[in-house]
């Protein structure tokens, strides 16, 4: 259909505005996604679906150490475990590992006795 | 003091021998007695101040030893002090580089309080936490161990008991009974924690990510939904093509009815046209 532009030619399609999906904004769905990272069932999740052997998606978790920086770190409400999982993903051999029930086990102890080391226990 | 104590001996001395000097030669001198009684209290003032003399020069030897303590107390005090300060002039040296990171107070707080929701809650008691299920695993491990399957060797010991393969679809074999000793302890141990420092399974799914993946699975693309600076594009799109549809129809109407009144207002009682088609016009 004709439109009134004055230059007469054909609108340009416009892009996908990067910064925006869904009605979240891109921060949103990063901050979530890493978060998600924390629960060593989700990344078991990820690994059973092949996630992890995706060399962009590999990038992708590279890029998302971002999160260690001050002005971004201070949104984490799971600071602990988000960072500990950043951080053993970005390592090939746990990703290899990752599909072994035992060592997302291993993981959810190791986050658990984190969380609650400096209490009494018997 | 020696020289007052040797004068009044003397008087004493003297005065005595003048008195039984007197009594000797018959001639009792009632002077000579009232000397020796002066000599006599004399001797006794200067025992007195004797006395005294000796009690001041305890006090003083005790005063002294007190402000000798006193002074080794200080000495002590100082040499701590001085230890002290070396010890606090040694550490700042490590903390240099721990000021990059300084933090305020405030902020400090504040982020406390916003990961508080998802930290230990307080009435967590580890001690009620059930033991390792590594001990568990180990039991189980005692079993003959195979790869990740169903009808694995340790329910084939019933298989031997009863007849046959159809004796495989027993009730033991199904569901998640059919898993080993291990996953299922594996499976328990994961959630039966009481208490997990990260958002679980419900609360990823209502998140973003989540409310994406209901989206996508109702066939709604959600690239349509637009950011709010593309919404408001939109909106002024589309403004802009209805007043150029309007100005469109405006200048349509103008034109019939030019033509209208150009073709001698055969149809003057009609104001507009109709859309139904008419094969007689």
């Amino acid at each position: 259909m004709e439109t009134l532009e004055t230059n007469g030619t054909t609108p340009t399609p416009r892009l996908r505005d990067p910064d925006f999906y869904a009605g979240y904004t891109r921060f949103q769905i990063e901050l979530e996604f890493v978060q998600s990272l924390s629960n060593p069932l989700y990344i078991q999740h990820l690994a059973l679906n092949k996630y992890l052997d995706d060399p962009a998606f590999i990038a992708y978790l590279a890029y998302l150490e971002y999160f260690r920086r001050p002005e971004y770190l201070r949104f984490l409400l799971y600071p602990g475990p988000t960072l500990r999982a950043l951080e053993l993903l970005q390592q090939e051999h746990f990703r290899k590992d990752a599909v072994t029930p035992a060592l997302i086990e291993a993981m959810a102890r190791e986050g658990f006795e984190a969380a609650t080391s400096g209490t009494t226990g018997i | 003091m020696l020289s007052q104590f040797q004068a009044s001996y003397r008087r004493m001395d003297q005065s005595l021998q003048r008195l039984t000097d007197s009594i000797a030669a018959y001639n009792p001198s009632t002077a000579a007695a009232d000397e020796l009684v002066a000599a006599d209290d004399a001797l006794n003032e200067d025992l007195t101040t004797l006395i005294q003399h000796q009690r001041n020069v305890l006090r003083i030897e005790e005063l002294k030893r007190i402000a000798q303590d006193n002074d080794d107390r200080i000495k002590n005090h100082f040499r701590a002090v001085a230890e002290l300060r070396k010890e606090l002039a040694a550490i700042p040296s490590m903390n240099t580089n721990a000021s990059a990171r300084s933090v305020s107070i405030d902020e400090l707080l504040s982020y406390a309080r916003f990961i508080s929701p998802t930290t230990l809650p307080p009435t967590f008691r580890k001690q009620d936490v059930p033991a390792q299920s590594l001990s568990r695993t180990a039991a189980a491990e005692s079993q003959p161990h195979t790869a990740n399957g169903i009808a694995t060797p340790p329910l084939g010991t019933h298989d031997d008991a009863q007849p046959g393969n159809t004796a495989r679809i027993n009730g033991s074999n199904i569901g998640t009974r059919a898993l080993k000793e291990e996953e299922k302890a594996w499976l328990d141990s994961v959630a039966s924690l009481p208490f997990v420092p990260w958002p679980e399974q419900p609360t990823i799914a209502n998140g973003a990510l989540g409310q994406i993946q209901l989206m996508l699975e109702q066939g709604k693309d959600p690239a349509t939904l637009l950011s709010p600076a593309e919404r408001v594009e939109e909106e002024e799109r589309r403004r802009v093509e209805e007043e150029a549809e309007r100005a469109e129809e405006e200048e349509k109407r103008r034109r019939r009815v030019e033509v209208f009144d150009a073709a001698g207002g055969r149809k003057r009682g009609r104001e507009e046209e109709s859309d139904v088609f008419d094969p007689d016009a």
